[in-house]
């Protein structure tokens, strides 16, 4: 909580002068920049993503299933990746558009985050009535209609949530907006800090874009409050993939290809290649300790973030109402919240409260600590959870919600304490949303850039900042190596998930 | 008899505005079948969390053998209660088989006892075989008996079940509320029922509450609220009927527009009443084609065995008769009626 209190006390600070200038010069674009961008990614996202969940969720056509599949495989694609990668391939050829813009930002980022909506939504399509739809079809609706006016809307509250968060990731979006280049409250945050080095116009401009955020972030579980469609209808039964001719398969692999095409398989394999045959950079052992750190990082922080999930969502569970809950709704805001902000947030009280221990232990004890928790791997971790508590704990509510209210009270009832509710009932029904949420946290915090950067310790290095720096010297081919790791890890957890959901939805 | 649990003027409010149960006092005989009936969202599902310590009271008391466990400052925890409870969607853990969820309020057992436990239940309601399935594998009817054989294996002294019938299919409804009925009985076990469906009320309870918005309406055997219904809303929520106003011919003779009522029958003094009406179900009306009173029939509904007629009489009074299905008259006929009636249900308009 510490780290809201101190961006929110933030507005009280003496104002200094550099505000002046970034009122006059740059605050507008700023924020236009980065609003076109949320803007963008959450319109493109929800074209590429509803389409193809659509496609996938109806029509029965060759190659079906693995498309299906493969449709997720964007997902193990960090932004920033997928832009170096292409920013290397128009070095290339040189008749390629340049997307060292907010056009180019805003497509690189979609690429990557349409597989949010996609999921959430073919979910939401599969689940539909077999009833609804024949329904509409009675009534002479085409195809076409049926998607735009049953489908969509049902569908809603799912597609809308996939949009917020491609929107939220595009917002908090840092690395591919700093290779590319545009100018965001996001990559202004960081200039102000390190370029200026006025850590207190940072932190207020901090504030000021969490607000915008909040607002955001509101205004869409509002309108996810009024929509909650009864989805009591139990009896429904599930539609069958529909057959089409072979001209039209044609078209659906090909709309269903497009995607997948850019946002994975062209720059996987374009990666796969500079790192084999152009990388100078040598696979040795500071390469593998590079790979052990960012692993290890990845495994302490998402098994750290899962337990905090747990006990959060089950406390909101047992005490719906309870203070805790209401500042875990503040928490769990994290996602949306742009690296440098939470860095700055963690940051500024954390060394203070070091300062504080050493000065005390100084004192009494003559002796000296150093920066014991905003040194070390604990402030990233720190800072990790606030970032990803939301993702995290999402799918866990989402998980536990589908257990009954009543079930808790049958328990009860029979005799269980809360402790005991948990482990026979709750964490056997948990098992695979919290393995979800535990991998869909590891792979974020092995690409995350920003928060890493700026609060790992000294002389420690993940292979996202190694990428990240090599790209930025221009040294594209050689980031490969680093690039393709983060690629390849991320692949695994997205098939163990998708294998997962797939498997599910069989079986019922 | 025992009371096994008495309520006395128990309300309870979720927040300030929103109060939910009304000064309730209910009184529950031991080793009898209590029904709470009343329309959805009347409290009664409230008033039965209360009972088994889910909720938190306002004011007022429940006492179970004479020990106070619910109060406005006190609840004593749920799992103190030795009460069993069966849910609406009967609760049962998705991630164990039957066996197992039986088995899971029953602590301190030795696995064998658990074991003879398990299969002495089974056998009562006649599912041995489902010993080893999983919940999703079993039907609506059988994951009912298996919730309710969970709740009673801890043996508690008194079992609550929140609309245990309202998932099942109408075909078997009618036997499985018998059964369940007899198993009850053959416990001998106190219970709470709640419910919003009379025939499954009347069917199986000794004694039913009638609820609505929050306030206990009468409380009686099934037949005595059939009967004699205690205000118009149980005479218009129990059963079919219709009002027909009350004359005052003179001082203590009294008529409805079907004839002279009998002084014998009245209970009250009406004398002190203006606007008097009688409820007339269809059961009170006989058809008799040599009768002179004639009504013209306006709507009819098929039920098998008989006709649902909706008469109007006089062209002004609308009442219901039921009439054997072999008097198939049509809709616009005039026919014969008598008024034979035993139980005199008046109210001030």
């Amino acid at each position: 909580m510490i780290p809201f209190v101190y961006l929110g006390s933030s507005i009280f600070f003496p104002y200094s002068d550099n505000w002046q200038h970034i009122i006059d010069n740059v605050l507008a674009e700023y924020f236009l920049n980065s609003l076109s961008l949320a803007f963008g990614v959450g319109f493109l996202s929800f074209i590429f993503g509803t389409v193809t969940a659509w496609l996938t969720s109806i029509y029965d056509f060759p190659l079906r299933k693995i498309i299906s599949w493969l449709l997720l495989m964007p997902l193990a694609m960090p932004a920033y990746i997928i832009a170096i990668t292409y920013v290397g391939i128009i070095d290339n050829y040189n008749f390629l558009p340049d997307i060292r813009n907010l056009f180019g930002g805003i497509v690189m980022i979609s690429l990557v985050v349409y597989p949010y909506v996609y999921i959430l939504a073919r979910g939401a399509f599969l689940e539909q009535s077999k009833e609804l739809y024949e329904n509409a079809q009675i009534l002479g609706s085409s195809q076409f209609e049926i998607f735009l006016k049953v489908s969509i809307p049902m569908a809603r509250p799912a597609i809308t949530l996939g949009v917020t968060l491609a929107a939220m990731e595009a917002l908090a979006d840092f690395g591919t907006v700093t290779f590319l280049g545009i100018p965001t409250f996001t990559t202004g945050i960081f200039r102000t800090w390190f370029g200026m080095n006025d850590t207190i116009t940072a932190t207020q401009m901090a504030t000021l874009f969490l607000s915008i955020v909040f607002i955001f972030v509101f205004l869409e579980q509002n309108s996810r409050k009024k929509i909650s469609y009864s989805e009591n209808i139990k009896t429904q039964s599930k539609l069958n993939f529909k057959k089409t001719s072979k001209k039209n398969s044609f078209f659906i692999i090909l709309i269903c290809l497009a995607p997948l095409l850019f946002g994975f398989i062209i720059p996987f394999f374009q990666l796969l290649y500079w790192s084999i045959f152009i990388s100078n950079e040598i696979i040795d052992q500071k390469f593998f300790d590079i790979v052990k750190s960012t692993l290890f990082l990845a495994l302490i922080a998402s098994i750290a973030i899962s337990l905090i999930s747990i006990l959060v969502t089950y406390i909101k569970r047992l005490k719906p109402k309870s203070i805790t809950n209401k500042f875990m709704q503040i928490i769990t805001l994290g996602y949306a919240i742009p690296g440098p902000v939470i860095a700055i947030a963690v940051m500024i009280p954390l060394s203070s409260f070091d300062n504080l221990i050493n000065q005390v232990l100084l004192d009494n004890f003559n002796v000296s600590i150093g920066l014991l928790f905003s040194g070390t791997i604990f402030i990233l971790i720190f800072a990790y959870c606030i970032r990803f508590l939301t993702v995290s704990s999402r799918t866990i509510k989402a998980g536990l919600e589908s257990v009954s209210l009543s079930t808790d009270d049958a328990a009860k009832s029979l005799g269980a304490n809360n402790l005991t509710m948990f482990l026979k009932i709750h964490f056997h029904l948990l098992k695979t949303p919290l393995l979800i949420s535990f991998l869909v946290v590891f792979i974020d915090i092995m690409k995350e850039l920003p928060l890493t950067a700026i609060l790992r310790p000294f002389n420690f290095n993940t292979l996202s900042i190694k990428a990240f720096e090599l790209a930025s010297d221009e040294r594209i081919a050689d980031a490969s190596s680093s690039a393709i790791m983060i690629v390849i890890a991320g692949i695994i957890p997205v098939i163990i998930i998708t294998k997962n959901i797939l498997g599910k939805r069989n079986k019922v | 008899m025992n009371k096994k649990i008495i309520i006395s003027n128990l309300s309870l409010a979720f927040e300030e505005k929103n109060q939910i149960l009304f000064n309730i006092n209910l009184n529950i005989q031991d080793s009898e079948i209590n029904c709470i009936l009343g329309p959805s969202g009347c409290g009664k599902t409230t008033l039965l969390r209360a009972i088994a310590g889910f909720e938190d009271v306002s004011s007022g008391s429940i006492l179970k053998d004479g020990v106070c466990i619910t109060n406005s400052v006190e609840n004593m925890p749920v799992a103190n209660r030795n009460m069993g409870m069966v849910f609406q969607d009967y609760a049962l853990f998705p991630n164990m088989n039957v066996k197992t969820n039986i088995e899971f309020g029953l602590k301190n057992h030795s696995d064998l006892e658990k074991e003879n436990r398990v299969n002495y239940l089974l056998d009562l309601v006649n599912l041995p075989e489902h010993k080893n399935k999983f919940p999703h594998e079993l039907s609506g009817g059988e994951q009912q008996r298996i919730a309710l054989i969970r709740a009673l294996a801890p043996s508690p002294d008194i079992i609550l079940m929140d609309e245990p019938f309202s998932n099942i299919d109408q075909d078997i409804k009618e036997e499985l509320v018998s059964d369940v009925r007899d198993l009850l009985k053959e416990l001998s076990i106190t219970s709470i029922i709640v419910t919003h469906d009379q025939n499954e009320a009347f069917n199986i309870a000794d004694q039913v509450a009638i609820m609505n918005k929050g306030v206990i309406q009468q409380i009686g055997t099934p037949y005595d609220i059939y009967h004699k219904p205690a205000n118009k809303f149980v005479a218009g929520f129990i059963g079919l009927g219709t009002f027909l106003p009350v004359r005052k011919v003179n001082n203590n003779n009294f008529e409805i527009p079907l004839g002279p009522l009998n002084n014998e029958r009245i209970n009250n003094d009406l004398n002190k009443f203006e606007n008097l009406e009688m409820l007339i179900r269809p059961d009170d009306i006989i058809h008799n084609e040599s009768s002179p009173k004639k009504a013209v029939i306006l709507e009819k509904q098929f039920r098998g065995a008989e006709f649902l007629y909706k008469l109007l009489y006089n062209n002004e009074y609308s009442i219901l008769c039921y009439a054997p299905s072999h008097h198939n008259h049509a809709i616009g006929d005039s026919i014969g009626i008598e008024l034979d009636i035993k139980h005199y249900v008046i109210f001030e308009r």
